[in-house]
């Protein structure tokens, strides 16, 4: 008699038509009961950060914006660009971790009518006297778009947080762009949480003109108000957080089939 | 398919039944409702079935039973039974792009009543569907093992499967933390 036939048992190829039906959650728990199922999941969520990194049928929204500008601010969508290529040859075990390592970057883009040249979103902040940094609040959302402006089939936020843009880094940022060239190295990033989910290259910082009456009774060394231009050259986001709102988000759609939603958000 | 000359088809399973698929009552519950002309319908749910009677011919089969060498009585009794019942299916578009991303585990109702069957009879339809090429039946039985595993703990999954753990609990408590990945926060 041969041993009783287990899930243990069962060849590869028959393991892997199992497997894609488990959500990415269901396929992180199955991970820790034995090696086999750890690569065989691991595998398996590889592909799906790749396929989800570009957002198949989705968008992705950043809303950055001060608290003052809360309610003025419009999405800026963006633009895939890529994401991150693991390092370890395609023959060796790949690790959770490395996988949550990966990042997909994009390019906001200020959304234009017509067929002109999108332009890479910005926003202006203003720091008031003595205040030592400006806060962005930034908001990273999947959308899928409806069949008309503002109507989304869904609607699921990726991430929620606060930029600190510290005076002191303004104004270097701001020295620093006008002297070096463009092509230097890729300027820093910002995150919006503590785990690094969501972060922001900040392209060009631009110093603005200031109001005239705002310079004639301060000392130079003090912190007097200024205003910096601010290019978000780059959004990046964790793959693996991407991917877990994705699926959040093709969830959310069937059971919204039949009776869309609308989401004002603009 | 042009009408059967073939009077009937004989498989042959591993423990050496033979098996008339026109004739023999599906695990011996009611009796045989297909009409002779259908039984080939039943058989060529099998690709390596429908192949086989192709390659050969009607004469050049005959009245011999087609040898199914990896599949015992009771399981391949099991899957003409589902071949019965799904015969008029329409056949399935080839596979469509491999499509990595979650898929839905909805079962047609008859399906989950037919897979409703002790864990080493679910392997051994799964594997036989493989075996034979019946990639409807196949996807069945891997969504029926996929919905055991939802909605379940690491610790309960691995009880309902019997999983040995082959990590050492350092190992274990690495895996834990990195898989935390998807928790929302």
């Amino acid at each position: 008699m041969l041993a009783p036939l287990t899930i243990d048992s069962l060849p590869n190829e028959i393991l892997l038509s199992i497997l894609p039906y488990l959500s990415t959650s269901e396929l992180l728990s199955i991970t820790t009961l034995n090696r086999r199922l750890y690569s065989a999941a691991v595998a398996l969520l590889h592909d799906r950060l790749v396929h989800a990194a570009s957002l198949p049928d989705h968008e992705l929204q950043l809303e950055c914006f001060t608290p003052a500008q809360r309610l003025f601010s419009e999405p800026s969508y963006c633009q895939y660009v890529g994401t991150d290529v693991l390092s370890v040859p395609e023959t060796d075990v790949r690790s959770l971790s490395e996988l949550n390592q990966l990042y997909s970057h994009f390019r906001p883009v200020r959304q234009s009518g017509g067929d002109s040249v999108p332009e890479t979103a910005s926003d202006t902040i203003h720091l008031d006297e003595s205040e030592p940094f400006a806060q962005l609040c930034t908001v990273v959302n999947i959308v899928k778009r409806g069949p008309r402006k503002g109507l989304f089939l869904s609607h699921v936020n990726v991430q929620e947080g606060l930029i600190r843009t510290w005076r002191e880094w303004l104004a270097k940022r701001a020295e620093g762009s006008s002297e070096k060239a463009e092509e230097e190295a890729a300027p820093p990033i910002l995150w919006a949480d503590a785990r690094q989910d969501v972060g922001i290259r900040f392209g060009l910082v631009e110093r603005r003109a200031l109001p005239r009456q705002a310079a004639v009774f301060v000392m130079s060394d003090e912190d007097f108000p200024v205003s910096y231009r601010l290019e978000f050259s780059e959004l990046l986001v964790r793959t693996s957080r991407l991917l877990v709102k994705l699926e959040k988000s093709e969830t959310e759609e069937l059971t919204n089939q039949g009776n869309a939603i609308i989401i004002a958000s603009f | 398919m042009s009408d059967a000359k073939l009077q009937k088809i004989l498989l042959q399973s591993n423990d050496g039944v033979t098996i008339d698929v026109g004739k023999s009552p599906p695990l011996d519950i009611g009796f045989w409702r297909t009409p002779p002309s259908l039984y080939r319908a039943v058989a060529e749910r099998s690709v390596l079935i429908r192949n086989m009677l192709e390659d050969l011919g009607d004469e050049g089969i005959g009245n011999q039973a087609i040898p199914i060498p990896n599949v015992n009585e009771a399981v391949l009794k099991k899957v003409i039974e589902w071949c019965d019942h799904h015969r008029n299916d329409p056949v399935q578009p080839a596979d469509e792009e491999a499509d990595t991303r979650k898929k839905t585990t909805d079962i047609e109702e008859w399906d989950q009543k037919f897979m409703q069957v002790d864990q080493e009879m679910l392997f051994e339809v799964i594997l036989a569907a493989n075996y034979l090429d019946i990639k409807p039946l196949l996807d069945v039985g891997c969504k029926t093992v996929a919905n055991m595993i939802k909605g379940k703990s690491p610790e309960e999954i691995r009880k309902t499967f019997n999983i040995t753990n082959d990590f050492t609990p350092e190992e274990e408590e690495h895996i834990r933390r990195e898989n935390e990945w998807a928790e929302d926060r």
